[in-house]
């Protein structure tokens, strides 16, 4: 090849100036190739492929904090991201009931992974009826957090096997600090008694947290937030509260606040707080981290169901 | 399942009663109400304006929350600007008041739709549609016996001139009655009462428990004040029924409310002894 030739002569020219200067560049920490394109669709996603792409990978999150994942509707400029991404990283197991439609309508260039749907099938929750529905919300279990990050590592190193040294040990540090968060929570949980956890939220999206610690989850709403609660099933949850002496209710960050207001008022119970159950919070909440969300969660949780 | 079960239970818990009171007092005020809307044919009319509210209310949301007050204004707002806005066209161009009403607020419903897709919250959009009986706050029924109450106040008040205006409106006019300001009066009562009705039965449907049960009144009466009677009374029978019909088989309250409704006109367009289509057919069609 003519121009292979060309390169090598010029190669041999120039190489002296060029190792220079690549080794300038790289003391600079620029001249590598350009980032990965990660275009996400939840906020812990984002969080996941920054943690282990690091500086090789510019994340792009379309499903910002306090959109709902399961009704988001892209707009035509969130299309032309996603068509231009390496990487597209879904939450699946059916969260974003509009993936499958979008996939096939734009076919993005690049891989379109629903995380949820790749974990190890023993980890899904399916719920009794409905055909055994799985829960998509699987980031709330810390192992299924683990899992998530070498699935994002491996998916980056196929995007970019040259870098994968430095995926391997950015999702091992970020695994470190995520099973270091899995023992704070255990600790913490361990001070309630087991008759106490009890979690009456407002959509069923704690059922990956309800099994790793032992809760009983009473959602008003069904696993979507698109799922409606019908009378019936409200007054049985007020008689449950009653009954079980159930000592707080809690909000979420996303959701409609006036069934659960209704609910309180009913009862006669206190707020709990407000969990975050489909993403990060956002800019100034102080839980826009994966940990901070996480503590946040775990904090409010046992101190409303701890108390006198 | 005994008698106790099936009527008595339900309303043990305060969100039920919450919602059978607010249905009970917009039943008043939507059935006075219907029968104008019929007899001045401005049923599709007063659909169209239900529409128009959805703006008015995702920017209140979006603006200041859930707060009832603040929604109650923001639909009122884009409930009157629709209204104004379309007798102001029509009489500033040469459309006429229905196609300005059709396509104002369309294009009102439209920007409510576009505005709820940019909301930072969850923001359920078929709640407001269709309504939720579950979320009927403490202030809801406030506004809903305020709005009742000052409706049954107007129609007592103005029954002269509404009684003028619906059957003979020139004549009405002629004797020295404003015409123009009775027409904006009940536009304007019809966005108090949907907004009022909103939670309940939502901005689609509310106007099912005006409209339904006035028309089915209609094919029952021929005065002017039994038919405003039976339309209450009516209203009131569907709002009991469909709310425990919700409750028991698990449907949307403002749907079923709407649906009880329905049962109740249709048995009427039926078989009213003097206008329904039994009567109409047997007599050969001749009236």
């Amino acid at each position: 090849m003519a121009g292979g030739r060309a390169v090598t002569r010029m190669k041999a020219v120039l190489a002296p100036a060029v190792f220079a200067f690549a080794a300038c560049a790289a003391l600079a920490g620029q001249g590598s190739p350009p980032p990965i394109r990660v275009v996400t669709l939840s906020t812990v996603l984002a969080e996941i492929a920054q943690e282990v792409g690091g500086r090789e990978a510019e994340v792009v999150n379309l499903v910002r904090s306090g959109v709902d994942p399961h009704t988001f509707n892209p707009s035509p400029a969130d299309i032309r991201t996603l068509i231009d991404a390496d990487v597209v990283l879904a939450s699946g197991l059916g969260l974003e009931g509009y993936l499958g439609r979008l996939v096939a309508s734009i076919g993005p260039r690049g891989r379109v992974v629903a995380v949820g749907d790749a974990l190890p099938a023993v980890l899904w929750i399916r719920r009794a009826g409905s055909g055994g529905e799985k829960d998509p919300h699987w980031w709330h279990s810390i192992d299924n957090m683990l899992f998530a990050a070498d699935l994002v590592r491996a998916e980056l190193t196929r995007a970019r096997p040259e870098s994968a040294d430095v995926f391997g040990r950015n999702a091992m540090a970020y695994g470190r600090r995520l099973s270091a968060l899995k023992a704070w929570a255990a600790a913490e949980i361990a001070t309630l008694p087991p008759a106490r956890r009890q979690l009456v939220t407002s959509h069923d999206a704690f059922g990956y947290f309800a099994r790793d610690y032992g809760f009983a989850i009473h959602p008003i709403n069904g696993l979507s937030t698109e799922s409606e609660a019908d009378a019936k099933h409200l007054a049985g949850l007020i008689d449950l509260v009653r009954r079980e002496k159930i000592r707080a209710v809690f909000a979420e960050s996303s959701a409609n606040p006036r069934l659960v207001a209704n609910l309180l008022d009913e009862t006669g119970v206190r707020l709990g707080g407000t969990l975050y159950a489909d993403g990060l919070g956002p800019a100034g909440s102080g839980a826009e981290s994966y940990e901070a969300m996480y503590r946040h969660n775990v904090l409010a949780i046992v101190g409303a169901l701890a108390g006198p | 399942m005994s008698l106790h079960d099936l009527l008595i239970a339900p309303f043990s818990y305060e969100f039920m009663r919450r919602g059978l009171l607010s249905a009970a007092l917009l039943s008043v005020s939507g059935g006075l109400l219907g029968c104008v809307l019929v007899l001045r044919r401005m049923a599709l009319m007063g659909d169209a304006l239900s529409h128009s509210l959805l703006p008015g209310i995702a920017a209140a949301w979006l603006l200041f929350g859930t707060s009832t007050v603040a929604l109650f204004f923001g639909g009122l707002i884009a409930g009157l600007l629709t209204a104004l806005g379309s007798a102001l066209l029509s009489r500033l161009t040469r459309i006429k008041e229905d196609a300005a009403f059709g396509s104002l607020f369309i294009v009102f419903f439209g920007a409510g739709v576009a505005l709820t897709s940019k909301l930072p919250t969850r923001l359920n959009l078929a709640d407001f549609l269709f309504g939720n009986v579950l979320g009927v706050s403490a202030a809801d029924l406030w506004l809903a016996a305020a709005v009742s109450g000052g409706t049954a106040a107007v129609f007592a008040v103005f029954y002269r001139s509404i009684l003028l205006e619906t059957f003979d409106p020139v004549f009405h006019r002629a004797t020295g009655g404003r015409g123009g300001l009775v027409h904006m009066g009940f536009l304007t009562l019809t966005v108090l009462n949907l907004v009022a009705a909103m939670q309940t039965m939502g901005i689609v449907l509310a106007l099912g428990l005006f409209l339904l049960p006035a028309v089915g009144a209609y094919l029952w009466c021929d005065r002017f004040v039994s038919m405003l009677l039976l339309s209450i009374g009516l209203a009131l029978l569907g709002s009991v029924v469909g709310i425990l019909l919700s409750f028991h088989a698990g449907l949307a309250s403002g749907a079923s409310i709407v649906l009880c409704l329905g049962l109740v006109f249709l048995v009427s367009a039926l078989f009213s002894p003097r206008y329904g289509t039994v009567r109409f057919l047997w007599r050969g069609g001749a009236r």
